[in-house]
């Protein structure tokens, strides 16, 4: 992988803390085959674009939140979830779910 | 265990994003079959290690904004994703833990997490300077049709154990086994456990072994429960553990506190450690904590912690009641999608 034509990659700490920079609703019928478990059960799933708060954008599903309740700007933190499985294996990855301003759930 | 002191620096507790009322299983089938008022339910994208790595975040990283010098880290659960493949592996690397670790998975009872409580304390003696932590973390299953599902909850519990700056001092454990089958069990390859229904037989195992440890305890640090403020224990059947706890002398107040059933249902081999986190966000300076670990056909393990000054200044930002009510409250159609498409 690389970026901006480089392969002088510096490693960081993130802090997992960001903001909803953009959304979508992926309905149940439109899901990828990895994610038609989770959409049996949820119907629909929320993707986002967050910006994190050291500046990269990153794209995560949304999780413990209602379409009703997104707002772009809202404040996010990252979770630890599955994200799908395959060949037998799980896949765990990263997730966000909204914080309030002060950072707490 | 040598005469270094030891004992918990820490204890963080974490439930699921989901949560059931029991009136649904009274919509349900007419009656919800265990003594709960509602329970914790993790969402298609949660599993034991992912509730293991949310409750190690806050016990390592947001409890103290310090980096701890972790020399082990134990994961136990009765509901783990591989029962080949070491589990805790997965919660180390997502923690972004040192790789010269020692790090195991503990299992195959609803004592697991007292097993490896022991274990690392002994092990931290040996290792000055270091802690450990211990996360039990565990989501137990049962078939959808069977009545014990309505006791299924889930939860995490991390415990860090040290040397120095202990919240409650470990002054002692016994250990006793047993042997008696046919309650809580599975079978290779199973996804539920089962019983074979005998509870008479299962209660009185669950009195003996139980009483053995304790009373073996109790000889070995010359105490009795008159020494205790608190009594805290994993609640698979919550009438029999009440009641063999009023047997030893424990009044109403000293077992309720640390009884958290009736808001999160059976949630394993956390179940003891969740008793123990709900006693230590109340339990004063010097105050003495019983706490006892049972798994059938496992045996009981039994310690005995005494509060130090520290905990004032330890209290948890948030009760566990708190965080409960933080979940998503869900109805049985929901949980039937769940159940129906859980990948174990």
């Amino acid at each position: 992988m690389y970026c901006c034509d480089s392969w002088d990659f510096t490693e960081a700490d993130l802090s997992g803390k960001g903001r909803v920079y953009t959304y979508t609703i992926i309905s149940g019928m439109s899901a990828l085959p990895e994610y038609t478990r989770q959409a049996k059960v949820q119907q629909q799933y929320i993707v986002a674009i967050v910006q994190l708060d050291e500046g990269p954008r990153i794209i995560s599903q949304l999780v413990d939140v209602s379409r009703d309740e997104i707002e772009v700007g809202m404040k996010v933190a990252m979770v630890f979830r599955r994200i799908y499985e395959e060949e037998g294996v799980i896949r765990y990855g990263y997730k966000f779910k909204p914080v309030d301003e002060s950072g707490e759930q | 265990m040598n005469d270094r002191t030891v004992g918990i620096t820490v204890v963080s507790v974490y439930f699921p994003s989901l949560r059931m009322n029991a009136n649904e299983y009274r919509k349900a089938w007419g009656n919800c079959a265990v003594p709960i008022k509602e329970k914790t339910v993790m969402d298609v994208d949660e599993d034991p290690l992912t509730m293991a790595v949310e409750v190690g975040k806050e016990a390592l990283w947001e409890n103290l904004c310090l980096r701890r010098e972790i020399a082990a880290l134990a994961v136990a659960s009765t509901s783990f994703p591989y029962v080949e493949k070491l589990n805790s592996t997965t919660v180390a690397t997502a923690l972004g833990l040192s790789p010269y670790l020692f790090v195991e998975d503990y299992g195959f009872s609803t004592k697991a997490a007292s097993s490896a409580l022991i274990n690392l304390a002994n092990l931290v003696c040996l290792e000055p300077g270091c802690e450990a932590i211990v996360i039990a973390s565990d989501a137990p299953q049962a078939d959808l049709q069977e009545d014990s599902d309505h006791a299924m909850g889930a939860a995490a519990v991390a415990v860090i154990i040290g040397t120095g700056g202990l919240i409650a001092e470990l002054e002692g454990y016994r250990s006793c086994y047993t042997e008696s089958l046919g309650e809580r069990y599975a079978r290779r390859g199973q996804v539920y456990s089962e019983d074979i229904g005998v509870g008479s037989l299962h209660a009185d195992v669950f009195e003996s072994i139980a009483d053995n440890a304790v009373q073996s305890l109790f000889i070995k640090l010359g105490t009795t429960a008159k020494d205790y403020s608190y009594f805290c224990a994993g609640e698979f059947n919550p009438r029999l553990t009440r009641a063999f706890a009023r047997r030893l002398g424990f009044t109403e107040a000293q077992i309720k506190t640390g009884s958290v059933y009736e808001q999160t249902g059976d949630t394993g081999t956390a179940a003891a450690f969740l008793s123990l986190a709900a006693v230590l966000e109340v339990a004063d300076p010097e105050e003495r904590i019983l706490f006892l670990s049972y798994g059938s056909g496992a045996g009981a393990d039994v310690l005995s912690f005494k509060v130090t000054q520290n905990i004032e200044r330890r209290r948890p930002e948030k009760s566990w009641r708190e965080k409960i009510k933080e979940a998503r409250e869900i109805d049985y159609m929901y949980y039937q999608r769940l159940k129906n498409n859980m990948v174990r």
